[in-house]
Formats: C-alpha cells, sequence, structure tokens
C-alpha cells in the first residue's frame, strides 16, 4: 500500500468513525473542546498503528479502547491540576428541554458518577456494548464491569428519590 | 432501578450526545499529532537508556564522590549569574538548566514522602493531596470507588478514613486544615475546619449548594475559609461567623493570609477573553486591579507576589509561568516556553520560599522539576523523571501550600 492509499484509507475511516466516536468522547467528559481532542489523540494514535492492525474488523474496539485510555489520563491529570472542567462559559445558552428536566436530572448523575462506573454507565446504556465487550475495553473483567454497574444503578436509585423532576416522572408512570 | 429507568437513562445518554453537532475531523491535525507523539515516544526511549547507564554508573560515582556529599545539601543554589531576559522574558526551558538544591518543601513522589529535612517516609499509598496534621498527616485518596480523606499517624499507619469531595486547605501557620465531606446520602456536603486537636475551635457549615463540588480555596486568616460551589449552582463564598458569598468572581483561584487578598476570575467576554482580579477582601477596598493577560493562581508565603499563567488554559499544561505584584499587577518575572518548535508544558507551579517556585515541567520525554526564581534564573531541583507518553502525569505531589 502506498502511503497516499494509506492516508486514503485512514481518511475514509476516520470519516465513518469521527462523529460517533466524538458523542461517546462528550459522555466520557461532559466537555466539548476535551471531547475533540481525546478523539484527535485517538486517531492519531490509531494512525500510527494503522499498518500493524491486521484485522481491520477489530478496528472500532481498538479505537475504543484507545479513547478511553486516554480519557483516564485526562482525568488523573485534571485531578492533579485541581481544574474545574466546564462548558458552561457565562455567555453560554441554555438548553431547553421540555421533559420538565428529566434528562438533566439523569446527566447530572452521570456526570457526578466516580470515572470507571460513568465509563462503564456511557458503553452500556449508549454504546449498547455487552459486559464482555465492555470488559475488553476498559481492561477489566466482567466481574468488575458487573458490580461497577450495579454500583452504578444503586446510586442512581438512591438519588432519584431525592430528586423531584425523576421522582415525579417515575410517579407518572406508576399511575 | 426498573427496566424503565433503564431506559430513561440511556434516552438521556443518546439526547445529551445528539447535541453534539457535525465537525469536520482534519487528516492534517490528526497526522501532527501522530508526528508529535512518534517524538515523544523516541526521546523518552533514549532517555531510558540513559538512566539505565546511570543507574550502572551510579555505585562507582558515589564511592568516589562520597567525601563530597554534603556539598549538595543546603539551600537552593543555581549559576550565580541570572540570565538576559528577551523582551523581559526568560526562556522556560531544562535545557542547560543547573542542578540546584532539593525541594525545600515536602512533596510526594510515588508512595515515598520527601521532607524538607531531607527525612524521607514510605506511604501506605500515593494520595492525591497531603498536608501535615496532627504530628501525622491528613491525606486525600482517590479510588474507583471515589474519594477518601485519610488520617496517617506519625508512624504513616491508617488511623481513619471518611468519604470526601473536596481538596485541602490549610491556614498559614498549619494549626487549621479544611476539608469537605458528603453527607448521608451524598447530596449534601459540610465543610469542616480542624484545629489540630482543640475541638472548641474547629468548624462546620453546610456548603451552600447542596449536591454540588466544593473547592476550597484558603483561609483569609485563621477563621475566614474562602470555598467555591460549583455545577448548577457556582459560587464562591466565604465560612467565617456566618457563610457569605462573595459577589462579582466566578471562581477564586488563590488568598493570602497575610494581607487578605483573594485572587479570581472575575469575567469572560468575547472581545477580551478571561479577566482575572486581585480583590481586598478585609480591607474592603475592592479589586486591586484586573489583568486580562494571565490567568491568576497563588499567593507568594509573603503575601508581597501572585503566581500567574497563560489566559486561557486548555487543561494541557502551561507554556508560561509568570509572577505578578500582588499589590499593583506589574509583572516581576516572566518565563515563556522557548523555541517554537518545543512541546514543553508545565504543570501546576507552587511557592517554595518567597522567591522561588518550584514548576513541574514536561520536555522532551522526561518531567523536570524547575526552580524559578525571582532574577530569572531557572535550575532543576531533582533528577528528571521519564515520562513514556505525553499524558503521564507530574510525578511530584506537594503538601497543600497556604
Amino acid at each position: 500500500m502506498t502511503p497516499t492509499d494509506r492516508d486514503a484509507d485512514f481518511a475514509a475511516y476516520m470519516a465513518a468513525r469521527r462523529m460517533p466516536l466524538l458523542r461517546t468522547a462528550y459522555l466520557l467528559t461532559g466537555d466539548r473542546h476535551t471531547a475533540e481532542d481525546l478523539v484527535q489523540v485517538a486517531f492519531a494514535k490509531l494512525y500510527l498503528s494503522w499498518d500493524r492492525v491486521q484485522r481491520r474488523q477489530l478496528l472500532d474496539g481498538y479505537l475504543r479502547r484507545i479513547l478511553i485510555n486516554e480519557n483516564s489520563s485526562l482525568w488523573r491529570r485534571a485531578f492533579k491540576r485541581r481544574e474545574v472542567v466546564t462548558d458552561s462559559l457565562p455567555e453560554a445558552a441554555v438548553m431547553d428541554r421540555h421533559d420538565g428536566g428529566e434528562t438533566e436530572a439523569l446527566w447530572h448523575f452521570v456526570e457526578t458518577l466516580p470515572r470507571r462506573q460513568r465509563a462503564v454507565i456511557v458503553l452500556r446504556y449508549y454504546e449498547e456494548l455487552s459486559e464482555a465487550e465492555i470488559a475488553e475495553a476498559l481492561g477489566v473483567s466482567v466481574g468488575t464491569v458487573k458490580s461497577q454497574a450495579s454500583r452504578a444503578i444503586a446510586s442512581m436509585r438512591s438519588r432519584v428519590q431525592d430528586h423531584p423532576p425523576l421522582s415525579r416522572s417515575r410517579h407518572e408512570e406508576q399511575r | 432501578m426498573s427496566s424503565h429507568d433503564e431506559d430513561r437513562l440511556a434516552g438521556s445518554l443518546r439526547e445529551r450526545a445528539g447535541d453534539i453537532s457535525a465537525s469536520p475531523g482534519d487528516l492534517g491535525q490528526v497526522r501532527d499529532r501522530a508526528r508529535g507523539i512518534r517524538r515523544r515516544r523516541r526521546v523518552v526511549r533514549g532517555l531510558t537508556a540513559v538512566v539505565v547507564v546511570v543507574a550502572v554508573a551510579l555505585p562507582v560515582t558515589t564511592r568516589l564522590t562520597a567525601g563530597t556529599r554534603a556539598d549538595r545539601s543546603g539551600p537552593p543554589a543555581a549559576s550565580s549569574q541570572s540570565p538576559d531576559p528577551r523582551d523581559g522574558v526568560f526562556p522556560l526551558t531544562a535545557e542547560n538548566a543547573p542542578r540546584s538544591g532539593a525541594p525545600q518543601i515536602d512533596y510526594q513522589q510515588g508512595r515515598t514522602l520527601h521532607r524538607a529535612d531531607g527525612s524521607t517516609s514510605r506511604l501506605p499509598a500515593a494520595y492525591s493531596s497531603l498536608t501535615p496534621y496532627r504530628g501525622g498527616i491528613l491525606a486525600t485518596e482517590t479510588t474507583e470507588d471515589g474519594y477518601y480523606i485519610v488520617h496517617l499517624g506519625q508512624d504513616m499507619q491508617e488511623l481513619r478514613r471518611s468519604r470526601f469531595d473536596s481538596d485541602l486547605a490549610v491556614s498559614l501557620d498549619g494549626a487549621r486544615v479544611a476539608w469537605a465531606s458528603f453527607g448521608d446520602r451524598g447530596s449534601t456536603r459540610t465543610l469542616h475546619v480542624d484545629s489540630s486537636g482543640d475541638p472548641s475551635e474547629d468548624m462546620t457549615a453546610p456548603a451552600v449548594g447542596s449536591g454540588d463540588g466544593v473547592h476550597l480555596v484558603g483561609f483569609l486568616d485563621p477563621d475566614k475559609l474562602v470555598y467555591q460551589t460549583y455545577g448548577a449552582k457556582s459560587e464562591v463564598r466565604v465560612l467565617d461567623n456566618g457563610d457569605r458569598r462573595l459577589e462579582g468572581l466566578i471562581d477564586a483561584r488563590g488568598t493570602s493570609q497575610r494581607n487578605g487578598l483573594v485572587s479570581g476570575l472575575a469575567s469572560y467576554t468575547r472581545a477580551d477573553g478571561w479577566c482575572y482580579v486581585v480583590r481586598d477582601v478585609t480591607g474592603r477596598r475592592g479589586d486591586l486591579w484586573r489583568t486580562c493577560d494571565f490567568s491568576l493562581g497563588r499567593f507568594s508565603p509573603n503575601g508581597r507576589y501572585v503566581l500567574a499563567g497563560p489566559a486561557f488554559l486548555n487543561g494541557m499544561g502551561d507554556s508560561e509561568v509568570a509572577v505578578l505584584d500582588a499589590r499593583t499587577g506589574a509583572v516581576v518575572a516572566h518565563w515563556q516556553r522557548a523555541g517554537k518548535d518545543s512541546a514543553g508544558v508545565a504543570a501546576q507551579s507552587v511557592w517554595e520560599s518567597t522567591t522561588t517556585v518550584l514548576t513541574p515541567y514536561r520536555e522532551d520525554g522526561a518531567w523536570h522539576l524547575l526552580r524559578l526564581d525571582l532574577d530569572g534564573r531557572v535550575s532543576e531541583a531533582t533528577e528528571p523523571v521519564p515520562a513514556p507518553d505525553a499524558d503521564t502525569p507530574a510525578p511530584w505531589t506537594f503538601t497543600v501550600r497556604p
């Protein structure tokens, strides 16, 4: 494969996978700019090993794993820097949703989860991966995935009762 | 949680992700980034080889130089000549930086606590932050399950631990330490100010903005703690006899117990970008000065200076460090990344003394602990540590500074 073919091949793959990956990165980080940067680093690392990836059907999983590893590194660094990362500038527009605040409330819960639990929730409920696939992506055992998911869900269950939009929605559902 | 709840969670994630609009990917930028990663990896491989050689050679060298070992201790000392600034700016680089004395403040590297007097202690874990406390150490630990505050005794054995949700703040004399903890159900935060053994002097208050994060900025005097809530309700507040809001600050970055000053972010506009102020809180003189050229950080131990960095913090590390006069905002010293091609980045700087700053600086595949002197001199306080990847965090954690 010539360098031109190689780049065309890579560019086609990047064009197809960039947006889904960006959305996952956004759910993992909660910040658009950080997500953009994360995705660029993930593609850069994939670019370096592009010729060594023999089984192209495994590319998505490989790329996802790079992304999650990068996010873990970023998270450690951010904690050390003690910076409050926010995408809400003072002039930012307010998102207008017509669901009584449920989406925002659930998103807020996701944002408060520990890093690994958040990754498990995003991969399970957004990417719709199986527990085995999540374990592969995170580099942990299936048992760890189960326990992390279980803790996250239990935590959400307890918070649902404290949060008016969510408990209201639940009561409406039960009626 | 029922499957209905799980469906709602999945729906919420899908809706949130749907807010991300399409933007074109740039192959050129990805290639540039890949080249940078490849270059750093090569440098690290070279550096690792050098470290191996040094490790082998060291025993012999140590025997040969045993008689001069004492010369390396004592106060920091770099080259005697201060460099000439270019346009008032000194180069920020580890290249050709001489070795000076070891850090004069306590720090953690790996699981070892290095004290300013040269002694060391083995810690049970590598902590996120730590400070001397009741003859031992109070540390914060980040685990997969969340954050914990841990009290270590004099022998570094763990005495107790509990959930917490903030960083630590310590008063100038070290007698008061503050932190925030979760309520029973994780929905409220409580601020604790501990007075090193005298419970009657302790202060406790519920943090305003329950459910939000809490960042402790520092003490204004032993009875005044500046803290910040963030999340749905972001406010800078002062806890003293009561609990009041500091109006006009988006966030706070540093406090000085010497003169009652607070540094912080005051505004963001598209025209000026991020603008910071130094405010006289206890003297009621309001904002002393304002800058849109730098971000501001912590004050020097004597309150005369304030640390500064680039106006826009990208979260990836800084390309410059400055020290400004706390009263006027005048630039006292300014260091900038040397060379257009340098990829060096500075992590969070700390005050080592009233005239020196310690700055972890990643350059050419290694972390360097640079000592920046207010006369412009740059030296290295410790041996560099290989950074196998651009994401390798700085290996040094300094004890919490007032």
